[in-house]
């Protein structure tokens, strides 16, 4: 496998990941985490400077949770490069 | 729609698009991720296109509190992965709710209504203030009523030479205060309510001031209030006193500020007018010293001295300065304007009439009102 095929692949996989949030479906890799598609209430905020308020509708958002593994990992290697 | 997939399907899904067996996706995949992950191990950002960014973010240490138990305890640093969707993405997910746009709903309401409130509240003081009186009994029911300007105003009505400080202050803040929803709001909508808000004001407020002169009760409760405001007010007006000149000269100054400020606009003129003659009735002074006894039915004269004033006097001699029309009414043939008396003039302090003259009499401040109110409306 050479890189182009390989960036290849990887574009594949990120679309196959987006449609299947796209479907509002959820996608759990195991050892990795979760992807899926919060709803974002609406809301409304202000605008501090002018104090006009603005209704903020409510909205789609994708969501990535690490699964329990990952975070382990995450805790016990100490270094992380930083 | 709201399935919960697997990695197989993923391998499913890029072995049917692709050119790739599913033993070779599966392959791919969990290389995939695992570099994924490796990589966020050696602190580096992993950005996928199409998709989005992984990273992770430092959790500074931080103090909390068991829920169980209570204790304080310390949260290490830590460090969390982070998922930043790339926008292309967003917005793929977002397509159901693409349509919707975030929607301007104005001013905030609270905030206009309060404005309009507060320079009505003070539009209103005024006209009261020019029938006089009847503010007073007015003042200390809307202070409860309406916080803000009202505490200002209540504190007006205790004549002092700081007064035309406040009242300056008022109707600058009364300007600002109606300038600012006009500036905000702009719609002509909201003009009309807030014309409407203020009639309604107007009416409450009318309500208010004939429901309080017909209930003694209260008004006894206000006059203790007035009077221990006044005995204070009384006491800075001493010391006041001592610097005459430069108080005098305050004085002039203020006025003509205020009338500058009257040209700015019309309705603000109409206060300004207000706070002219108000502001010369102070001149009314009177002077705590140099007091003579000359006739027999008085307790005393006084000298009017810059910054002194009738109502002072008779909160010294009668212990409510709603009793000064008895002191006016002693001394009518040489004041021609209460509100104005020229410095120098000698006032009579008649002996106090226990019928007529007794500060805890709330029968006598009555008719000592009804009594001001005619004088003043001469």
């Amino acid at each position: 496998m050479d890189e182009a095929q390989t960036t290849e692949l990887v574009k594949l996989t990120a679309s196959a990941i987006a449609d299947i949030l796209a479907e509002a479906n959820t996608l759990a890799i195991k050892g990795f985490g979760t992807f899926e598609v919060k709803k974002q209430e609406e809301r409304i905020s202000v605008n501090p400077a002018t104090g006009n308020r603005w209704m903020i509708p409510p909205k789609l958002v994708p969501v990535f949770k690490p699964s329990s593994l990952f975070k382990d990992k995450l805790k016990t290697r100490g270094d992380h490069g930083q | 729609m709201g399935n919960k997939l697997l990695l197989q399907d993923l391998i499913d899904r890029l072995s049917e698009s692709g050119k790739l067996k599913k033993k070779d996706a599966e392959q791919f995949l969990r290389a995939f991720f695992k570099v994924i992950e490796e990589s966020l191990f050696q602190g580096e950002v992993v950005k996928i296109q199409g998709l989005g960014t992984f990273k992770l973010l430092k959790v500074d240490a931080r103090k909390s509190v068991s829920v169980s138990t209570g204790e304080e305890f310390q949260i290490d640093e830590h460090y969390k992965i982070s998922f930043i969707p790339e926008s292309s993405l967003k917005e793929l997910i977002n397509k159901p709710f693409s349509h919707l746009e975030p929607v301007d709903l104005g001013q905030v309401a609270e905030n206009t209504s309060l404005l309009t409130e507060m320079g009505q509240t003070d539009k209103a003081d005024f006209s009261e203030e020019r029938s006089n009186v009847k503010s007073k009994e007015f003042e200390p029911e809307k202070k409860s009523k309406k916080a803000e300007p009202n505490i200002v105003k209540g504190e007006e009505i205790d004549i002092d030479i700081d007064r035309r400080n406040i009242e300056n202050k008022t109707v600058q803040s009364v300007h600002d205060l109606e300038e600012s929803p006009e500036e905000i709001v702009g719609s002509s909508h909201h003009r009309t309510i807030i014309i409407w808000a203020v009639f309604a004001l107007i009416v409450v407020s009318l309500a208010i001031w004939a429901y309080l002169s017909n209930s003694a009760a209260k008004k006894d409760d206000i006059r203790k209030e007035e009077a221990i405001e006044a005995y204070e007010n009384g006491q800075k007006e001493n010391a006041i006193q001592q610097m005459d000149t430069l108080t005098g000269f305050v004085e002039d100054s203020l006025i003509n500020d205020s009338i500058t400020k009257a040209k700015k606009n019309g309705e603000e003129q109409e206060k300004a007018k207000v706070t002219v003659p108000k502001a010369s009735k102070h001149k009314t002074k009177t002077s705590g010293t140099g007091v003579q006894v000359s006739n027999p039915a008085d307790i005393a004269t006084e000298t009017m001295k810059q910054g002194g004033r009738l109502t002072l006097m008779a909160l010294k001699y009668y212990g409510n300065k709603v009793f000064w029309v008895y002191i006016y009414e002693a001394n009518k043939d040489k004041i021609t304007d209460p509100n104005n008396i020229p410095v120098g003039t000698k006032i009579r302090i008649p002996k106090p009439d226990s019928t007529k003259i007794n500060a805890r009499d709330s029968e006598c401040i009555v008719k000592a009102k009804s009594l001001q109110t005619r004088i003043l409306s001469k």
